[in-house]
């Protein structure tokens, strides 16, 4: 398998915590931004790449950077600038995705579909 | 009565109302029906009451598909069979197992689970394991809040321990009855049929010491294990392919519940589902160890081509682990005293990865606030019945002249389907109730990979003369009377023609049973 394809344990689990902490960071409002991104850098320190590796292997398939942009632009009409917005309303599409199969899985780690899309869109930005 | 076929006292031709051959779990279960009954009944046993090497050779065979146990460690040829050495979980196979599911060829019995309801009740009794319940309500039992999964994708069953070791438990029973004769050390090697080959009239019965006759009945039932029930039909020169063989289907279909990891899961150590799969010292009747999962067959679900997977969740444990031990279990069960095989725990010890796994659990306490572990996810697969996986003869004879058994065990792969599907609903389960996420093992994803060298099997040979009601798709009949020999029956799990996730001996007994009933009837 080629290096750049594998993803270890600890890197799509702390990817998750970033998903779960951080995620919608770049679109905030630029104090928020910065408040989410201490308490992130805090909590995840380095880790936010691996939420960005993640991202890029979804970015690889076909289609998934037009979800990815879409994702962004709900996250932006739902007008869901705080970190604990964002979070409930990923936590809401997290369980919808996994109901109905709506999966992504990467080396064998499954994730929910809005999970690998966030993470796209953090390798986006 | 139990006598020793060697003795010179013993005359060397027999006749009974009823000769059954193989005194194990489904042989005992069917004479012990008939004990006090006006039929002589007499049941003919290769060995003797314990492990000897003489008779344990006639196992010796060759494995030519995917690996597996040496063919003379994964039975046992003296009284009590192979229930002197089995793990003794029972579980039942599901209602829905029965039926015929149009996308697996080959499925379906020709029987429901409600007639064989009943003697799942009365069976219960004779492994001793109480009230035949498997579903989720053991969980009020256990004290334990379960996973709540969506019932339309995943059920949870559990394992039930049975002490029960048919030879010890049942013999001074069958010894004290009167119409009951036992006969050790006495290997059927030969059958003997009317011209047409449509009625067997007797088998011929010889020993290592060069003792021969004949047992003489009007009825017969073979119960000799899923492997050695097809080598004894296939030896036979009744016809070129053997006794009962018109369908050809005498050794094929061969199935066994392939164990294999399948991935992990990352849970916390508090989370109900760690705590629901975690030993239950309390409950030592409740293997609530091996409770595991199985994802519904419904084809409203996309996907579905399979049957059915199970699943056990074990904290700290690797396959690898369980595979040695498994062979070890294997090869220590011939020597050891059926007794003292309950302390033998076959997951002897622990592997370097648990290591790795407790640093994981590190770093996510770290990051979550709460201590999480990894979980080996082993899947107990059902097989899909496939004619190419089958028992035949080899050219090599054992002492008796008998042809050697081959197993050429196969998979499908279909059966890989079956572990990608169910892993996939599992780690969506396990997803949206937040209990834990799940890593899929990269040859459950990749259909060119081949089968991982650490999966294992559970010792359970079934499908090698299936039953069906068409004699070209069987080897039985719905009485599991062989299709193509009026009066010769099977007993045990040979005859199951699609096997469920569920260990095979609850059933067997509970076929066994069911046969003893019917036999009651005819003999009458």
């Amino acid at each position: 398998m080629e290096a750049k394809k594998l993803l270890p344990r600890r890197a799509f689990l702390l990817a998750l915590t970033a998903v779960a902490f951080s995620l919608g960071l770049p679109f905030r409002r630029a104090a928020a931004q910065r408040e989410v991104a201490r308490s992130v850098r805090e909590l995840m320190q380095a880790e936010l790449p691996a939420a960005r590796s993640i991202g890029h292997f979804y970015l690889s398939e076909p289609g998934h950077r037009q979800s990815a942009i879409e994702t962004l632009k709900e996250l932006q009409r739902l007008q869901l600038w705080r970190p604990a917005d964002i979070a409930r309303h990923i936590q809401a599409r997290r369980r919808s995705d996994f109901s109905h199969g709506a999966v992504f899985v990467q080396d064998g780690w499954v994730f929910a579909d809005i999970e690998a899309r966030i993470c796209a869109i953090i390798a986006l930005t | 009565m139990i006598v020793d076929y060697r003795s010179s006292e013993i005359p060397n031709d027999i006749t009974a109302d009823l000769i059954v051959i193989g005194g194990g779990a489904a042989g005992v279960t069917i004479c012990r029906e008939f004990i006090g009954r006006s039929e002589k009944v007499c049941l003919l046993e290769a060995g003797g009451f314990d492990y000897d090497e003489q008779s344990q050779d006639s196992y010796r065979g060759k494995n030519v598909g995917l690996p597996y146990f040496d063919l003379e460690n994964c039975r046992l040829r003296y009284f009590g069979g192979s229930t002197n050495h089995w793990g003794g979980l029972c579980l039942r196979i599901e209602p829905a197992d029965f039926k015929e599911r149009s996308w697996i060829p080959l499925s379906g019995w020709p029987l429901t689970h409600e007639e064989l309801s009943r003697f799942y009740q009365l069976a219960a009794e004779i492994v001793e394991i109480g009230e035949p319940r498997f579903d989720e309500s053991l969980w009020n039992d256990l004290d334990t809040q379960p996973p709540q999964f969506d019932p339309h994708k995943l059920i949870t069953r559990f394992g039930r321990d049975s002490p029960t070791r048919f030879g010890s438990q049942y013999r001074e029973e069958l010894k004290k009855a009167e119409n009951i004769t036992i006969y050790l050390n006495a290997n059927v090697t030969k059958f003997a049929t009317s011209a047409a080959g449509d009625h067997l009239d007797s088998v011929q019965i010889s020993t290592y010491q060069g003792k021969h006759g004949s047992a003489k009945s009007n009825a017969f039932v073979l119960a000799t294990g899923g492997i050695e029930n097809a080598r004894l039909l296939l030896n036979s020169d009744v016809t070129p392919s053997g006794l009962g063989n018109s369908s050809g289907l005498v050794g094929r279909c061969f199935m066994e519940h392939a164990h294999v990891s399948s991935g992990l899961v990352a849970s916390g150590v508090d989370s109900a589902l760690r705590v629901a799969f975690d030993k239950h010292p309390t409950n030592p009747g409740l293997n609530a160890f091996y409770a595991g999962w199985r994802a519904v067959h419904d084809r409203r679900f996309p996907e579905h081509p399979f049957g059915i997977a199970y699943n056990v969740l074990r904290h700290f444990e690797t396959v690898a682990t369980a595979l040695y031990g498994k062979v070890a279990y294997n090869e220590f069960g011939k020597f050891l005293d059926p007794a003292d095989l309950r302390s033998f725990n076959p997951h002897l010890a622990l592997a370097p990865e648990v290591q790795e796994q407790e640093q994981v659990a590190d770093i996510c306490a770290t990051l979550w606030g709460r201590r999480t572990g990894m979980m080996d996810v082993l899947v107990r697969l059902e097989p899909r019945p496939n004619p190419d996986s089958r028992v035949l003869l080899d050219d090599e004879r054992d002492q008796l002249g008998l042809r050697r058994a081959v197993l050429d065990w196969r998979l499908m792969p279909e059966d890989r389907k079956t572990v990608a599907v169910f892993m996939k609903t599992l780690a969506s389960e396990l997803g949206r109730l937040e209990a834990g996420r799940v890593k899929i093992e990269e040859w459950v994803l990749n259909p060119a990979s081949p089968w991982p060298a650490s999966m294992y099997a559970g010792n359970h040979h079934m499908g090698t003369t299936r039953m069906s009601r068409d004699q070209d798709k069987g080897v039985v009949d719905p009485d599991c009377r062989m299709h193509d020999v009026d009066n010769l029956y099977i007993g045990g799990s040979s005859v199951f023609p699609t096997v469920g996730f569920s260990n095979p001996t609850f059933t067997i007994v509970s076929m066994s049973l069911r046969l003893a009933e019917h036999l009651k009837s005819k003999l009458t």
